[in-house]
């Protein structure tokens, strides 16, 4: 469906974006791509429809090598996707209902036609209500649906979604994700998604790309992000958001190498069966280990339980390295955070 | 004060009424499209040679005071209307002069614009022809009817000017009478008048943006 080939992309004064980026995406999914804002993400996404152009390689929709079209032709080429951004990207002087009919007329089809299927599509979006209402007068969510609607109204192949969810709040982002599952499903659009959220990929994405400096450092089953036993760059980013933050005195009395009278404390991330089994507690029993749990988050992907525990280390120092290797084999990632002074009694 | 005054008044403010109304009409009428491929050529479709030529030319064109304009182009103005003086002379100036002034008001309302519509436009397929006419101009509306209204009361001081070389309208009034003639009742009223005009240009142009504002 969309096919990248050694695509590379350098902005005028060398910054490299892209950098040989070879990946398929099929028909009818909902694939996501991941990474930190600078990633090159965003670039990707726009080579799909070419409002970015790529410096060399090629990309190819349903076969159609884009690069190689003439501007009359990349304009119908666009017809067969459309696109939803982070600020919506509504026309303010336009009501929901001009804003939806905008890509129809573009595309020059009739008013009886664009009227019906306004009609339509503000039934899908649940906002028959607000037909004539101008954007300013709709919440965020509302103006992310009327966009939807607007990119709907064209029957595309392909929807992009630039950071579609990043300006929403948790429960509208839910709504939303859950309309996109629905249009995919019911409509069967291919879903391109960028985020720079876990929670997004996890919620209704079927394959993800991580992408780092301009690479695609990783691609796989959502599901299978817990699967592989190394840790992986998907895992690896998976964890770092879970992960809550320390709160502040204990961040500010962390010390980076072990005094006298610290104490560890460590980063536990679990995931699959580990996650039901009382690790914690059995250790705890077989090792002497006192082992204080400051800090919890666990979470689902589909069947999978994952999740992260921040402890202290209290206890017999000697048994340290043996809590390790438990670990270990248990499938439990630890990383030590740091040193804290305790007043030991 | 004498009928006949009164009468020099009333014909003077409608000559200026006149000359502002056409030569603001067709400096829309010819700002609107440069203003809108000045913008065009740098930033939808970028012609960067045809971009630098005019935007060079309008800067040269903003450069000149406007009094020398006046006189500068009687030449052209004689070519165009047959002559050099009066209400109809006054119109050629204060057109080439406006038109500059409106088109650069119109590019700088688009770059103004959000870019991310631009983004939605071009993603949508849009022609150069349907960005302009279903997203730059509608979106810049209200932006525009104020360019109109600024541009207006620019017209009104402009024709003034234009009066001191035989254009008519109360700038001409003001200068025969007023000055010439040490009548300070004339100059006061028209500078009452010149008042008056401004404040119902900009008055009307503020209830249009908030018409078209949503």
């Amino acid at each position: 469906m969309i096919k990248f080939k050694e695509l590379s992309k350098i902005y005028p004064g060398g910054f490299q974006a892209l950098n040989a980026i070879d990946l398929t995406i099929n028909s009818g999914e909902i694939f996501g791509i991941i990474g930190k804002s600078g990633a090159g993400k965003s670039t990707l996404l726009r080579c799909i429809n070419l409002l970015e152009t790529p410096s060399s390689g090629e990309i190819r929709v349903d076969g159609e090598n884009l690069t190689t079209l003439s501007h009359q032709e990349l304009r119908l080429a666009r017809f067969k996707s459309a696109m939803i951004f982070q600020h919506f990207n509504l026309l303010a002087n336009k009501t929901v209902a001009q804003n939806i009919a905008l890509a129809m007329q573009i595309q020059r089809q009739d008013t009886e036609t664009i009227d019906k299927k306004i009609d339509e599509l503000l039934e899908l979006v649940e906002l028959s209500d607000k037909k004539n209402h101008y954007p300013a007068e709709l919440s965020g969510g509302q103006k992310q649906r009327v966009a939807i609607a607007r990119a709907l109204s064209c029957s595309p192949q392909i929807l992009l979604c630039d950071e579609a969810t990043s300006a929403l709040d948790p429960n509208t982002t839910h709504a939303i994700l859950n309309l996109l599952k629905k249009i995919n499903r019911s409509m069967g659009i291919t879903i391109v998604l960028i985020t720079h959220e876990m929670e997004v990929i996890k919620q209704i994405c079927h394959r993800v790309a991580v992408m780092e400096q301009g690479e695609i450092v990783e691609t796989l089953n959502t599901e299978d992000i817990f699967n592989q036993t190394s840790i992986g760059a998907a895992k690896s980013l998976l964890s770092a958001q879970i992960t809550p933050r320390l709160p502040d005195y204990l961040a500010e009395s962390l010390l980076t190498t072990p005094a006298d009278n610290s104490v560890p404390i460590a980063r536990l991330f679990f995931y699959q069966n580990s996650a039901s089994t009382p690790l914690i507690s059995r250790m705890s029993r077989q090792l002497g280990l006192d082992i204080n749990i400051l800090q919890a988050n666990i979470d689902a992907i589909g069947q999978t339980t994952f999740g992260v525990l921040i402890v202290e280390l209290l206890g017999d120092k000697q048994q340290l390295p043996q809590f390790f290797t438990h670990c270990q084999q248990q499938n439990v990632t630890v990383e030590i955070l740091g040193y804290v002074s305790v007043n030991v009694e | 004060m004498s009928q006949l005054m009164l009468n020099e008044l009333l014909s003077a403010s409608g000559q200026t009424l006149y000359m502002v109304f056409l030569s603001c009409l067709l400096a829309v009428l010819f700002g609107l499209p440069l203003g809108t491929v000045l913008f065009v050529s740098k930033s939808i479709k970028p012609n960067p040679l045809l971009n630098k030529i005019l935007a060079s030319s309008v800067n040269a064109a903003r450069s000149i005071p406007f009094i020398i304009l006046l006189v500068a182009i009687i030449p052209f103005t004689r070519l165009v209307v047959g002559t050099s003086i009066g209400v109809n002379a006054a119109i050629v100036p204060l057109t080439l002069g406006a038109i500059p002034f409106f088109a650069r008001l119109v590019d700088n309302l688009y770059q103004e614009l959000n870019a991310g519509i631009i983004e939605a436009g071009l993603a949508m397929g849009a022609s150069n022809w349907q960005m302009i006419c279903k997203i730059l101009i509608p979106e810049s509306l209200p932006g525009i009817i104020n360019a109109i209204t600024v541009t207006a009361v620019t017209l009104v001081n402009y024709s003034a000017m234009a009066g001191t070389v035989g254009g008519g309208g109360l700038g001409d009034l003001a200068i025969r009478y007023g000055y010439q003639r040490f009548d300070a009742t004339v100059m006061v009223i028209t500078i009452v008048l010149l008042i008056v005009m401004v404040q119902l240009i900009q008055s009307l142009g503020d209830k249009l943006v908030r018409i078209t504002t949503h």
